[in-house]
């Protein structure tokens, strides 16, 4: 088998696995939003399964080759990863504008997997 | 000293999606056994088991991380000699000098490209026979 031979068979091989991941991304975008938006978002157990959830996606979505999947949620990744490293015991809120970024992170994460699937 | 070919390998990461994706990689290449696990403490059985030419590593999982699983690795004579490959998202010099210092044969960096991943693997594997030192 040459090389190109096996980069078609290797594209064609992954295209399943690609269609998969967006639709899974579809519905963990969405669970994304519901803990970002919830009243409990400081509890620490909710802040690192916001960042287990984002850096998956953030890592699968550039494997993928889909890069602004993977923007939208490495730049989640990025603000939940300020969250964590914040001061708990002087703040116990996140801050309005910390929320406001992280819903506007996660609906651009929600276009762009929409984007991403209607192609 | 001859190069020995690379026959089996073991990849391991808590990610099912990235798995799914070194597996069908890896498995064409003609003759090379893949085998995946899913944590580190589930490598160290794995490795005991199946003794493969070579595992690539996860340095980010929960329970054992991938650094973890070598130092695991190198306390266990019966698995001790297995190089080790991290795959990590951490690839900038100075921490892949650390994965060296570690132990490491070599690291690939995430995200990776499936295009390249067996270049990739195969570079390090043979990288590895030529830093071997030559027995007697």
């Amino acid at each position: 088998m040459d090389e190109l031979e096996g980069r078609d068979q290797l594209a064609l091989a992954l295209a399943p696995l690609a269609v998969h991941f967006l639709q899974r991304t579809r519905l963990e975008a969405a669970v994304l939003s519901e803990l970002i938006a919830c009243e409990h978002i400081g509890d620490p157990i909710v802040i690192d399964k916001l960042e287990h959830m984002a850096h998956k996606i953030h890592g699968s979505g550039a494997i993928f080759g889909f890069s602004a999947v993977s923007e939208s949620a490495g730049e989640i990744e990025l603000l939940v990863a300020c969250l964590k490293a914040r001061d708990v015991s002087q703040e116990t809120a996140i801050g309005p504008q910390m929320l406001r970024r992280l819903r506007k992170c996660a609906r651009r994460l929600t276009q762009e997997v929409e984007a991403a699937s209607a192609r | 000293m001859s190069q020995t070919a690379l026959q089996s390998v073991l990849y391991v990461d808590d990610e099912p999606d990235i798995r799914e994706i070194v597996q069908l990689t890896l498995s064409l290449t003609k003759g090379l056994v893949v085998h995946i696990g899913e944590s580190g403490e589930q490598a160290l059985e794995l490795l005991r088991e199946l003794r493969p030419d070579l595992v690539l590593l996860d340095v980010m999982m929960p329970g054992l991380d991938g650094p973890g699983t070598l130092k695991r690795m190198r306390e266990d004579p019966a698995i001790a000699q297995i190089p080790v490959i991290f795959v990590t998202a951490k690839a900038m010099p100075r921490e892949v000098d650390l994965f060296r210092k570690m132990g490491a044969t070599g690291v690939i960096g995430k995200p990776f490209d499936p295009m390249q991943l067996t270049k990739q693997v195969f570079a390090l594997w043979n990288d590895r026979a030529i830093e071997m030192p030559v027995d007697g």
